[in-house]
């Protein structure tokens, strides 16, 4: 190993524990520590990489969970056989169940706005209860003014039932003569 | 979700149920419109004076207040019609008779789903609209008994 590499190694080295090598840079440090040309003062170093490298060749089959979960099952199974009883104490679920994605987040903001507003609607409600007694204030100063609005009232109506009572007797006159004309024709023929 | 979607609905229809009562609130300030109010307590101190008139409101036993609003000016009169049609095609009122005779039209409009009950009369002609607004605790009954009244 040359000095220019060496020094070049230690300041990758640095760089690394540092935290700030890039991939290729941390590539070109496993490659030198793979290398048989690793001088004794890196030893530490070499073995740290090469158990790094180790872990990162490690193989994690896909379908790891399903095995799993077969191998789980195949125990409870035999254990279940042996003791009937567990089986009634036994989850269900999946070792490796996915669960639902949190939605505690949603629930507590609707949880929140349906209070806030439940509160909101009950105070109104309840100030609206208060002044139910009485909305508007009496226009009339005197019991005469009263009475006075009272018959005008009273007119409105008896002028606007007798409109609507209008129409209707006046078609039930004209049925009625022309009931009464048919039949007098029918005398006559 | 679907618990935030009810909660706004149940606050939307308590709302509108507010709103509606405080259709008639902004009369009150109205210049252009004549506005006439009569609570319970005057009511019954001029109750005697309405005893004497053989009147149609006489069927109504329970009126609590009565409003009066009316405007012959082209802004009063405007929102009076306004008024009128919201009136008219509001689910809660019931419409029990309606005439237009020429340019004018009355309509009879009650309900019993709030508390006073309501009867409403509003009427339209050429220059002037006016509602007259009875609430109390009176029935459908007698209100239609007061409708008939005319009758007998």
């Amino acid at each position: 190993m040359t000095m220019e590499t060496k020094s070049n190694i230690e300041s990758l080295l640095s760089r690394f524990y540092a935290g700030e090598t890039t991939p290729a840079e941390e590539k070109k440090l496993m490659d030198f520590f793979r290398s048989d040309d690793v001088s004794a003062e890196l030893e530490a170093d070499r073995k740290l990489f090469l158990s790094m490298a180790e872990l990162a060749d490690t193989h994690i089959p896909d379908d790891i969970a399903t095995e799993i979960n077969a191998f789980v099952g195949n125990l409870n199974d035999s254990e279940t056989e042996k003791n009937p009883e567990l089986a009634s104490r036994q989850p269900k679920s999946n070792v490796f169940r996915q669960e639902k994605p949190p939605k505690t987040i949603w629930y507590r903001i609707a949880a929140a706005v349906s209070l806030i507003a439940i509160v909101g609607v009950c105070i109104m409600q309840f100030q609206n209860q208060e002044s139910n007694e009485s909305p508007f204030h009496d226009t009339c100063t005197s019991v005469e003014e009263a009475t006075m609005q009272i018959e005008r009232a009273n007119s409105i109506i008896s002028r606007s039932i007798q409109m609507c009572k209008k129409p209707a007797q006046e078609a039930i006159q004209k049925t009625n003569s022309r009931i009464n004309k048919i039949k007098n024709n029918n005398v006559k023929l | 979700m679907k618990r935030f979607i009810i909660t706004i609905a149940i606050i939307a229809c308590a709302f509108a149920a507010m709103a509606q009562n405080k259709i008639f609130e902004k009369y009150a300030k109205m210049e252009d419109v004549d506005f006439v109010c009569i609570n319970k307590a005057m009511f019954n101190l001029a109750n005697s004076a309405l005893s004497a008139l053989d009147s149609e409101l006489g069927n109504l036993v329970g009126i609590e207040k009565m409003l009066i609003i009316n405007s012959n000016t082209a802004k009063g009169k405007s929102q009076i019609d306004k008024d009128i049609e919201v009136l008219s095609n509001d689910k809660n009122y019931e419409i029990l008779m309606t005439a237009r005779d020429g340019g004018e039209s009355v309509v009879f409009i009650f309900t019993d789903k709030r508390n006073p009950h309501e009867l409403i009369i509003a009427t339209q002609e050429k220059e002037e609209s006016s509602i007259l607004v009875c609430a109390g605790s009176f029935s459908s009954k007698e209100v239609y008994e007061m409708l008939n009244s005319e009758e007998d």
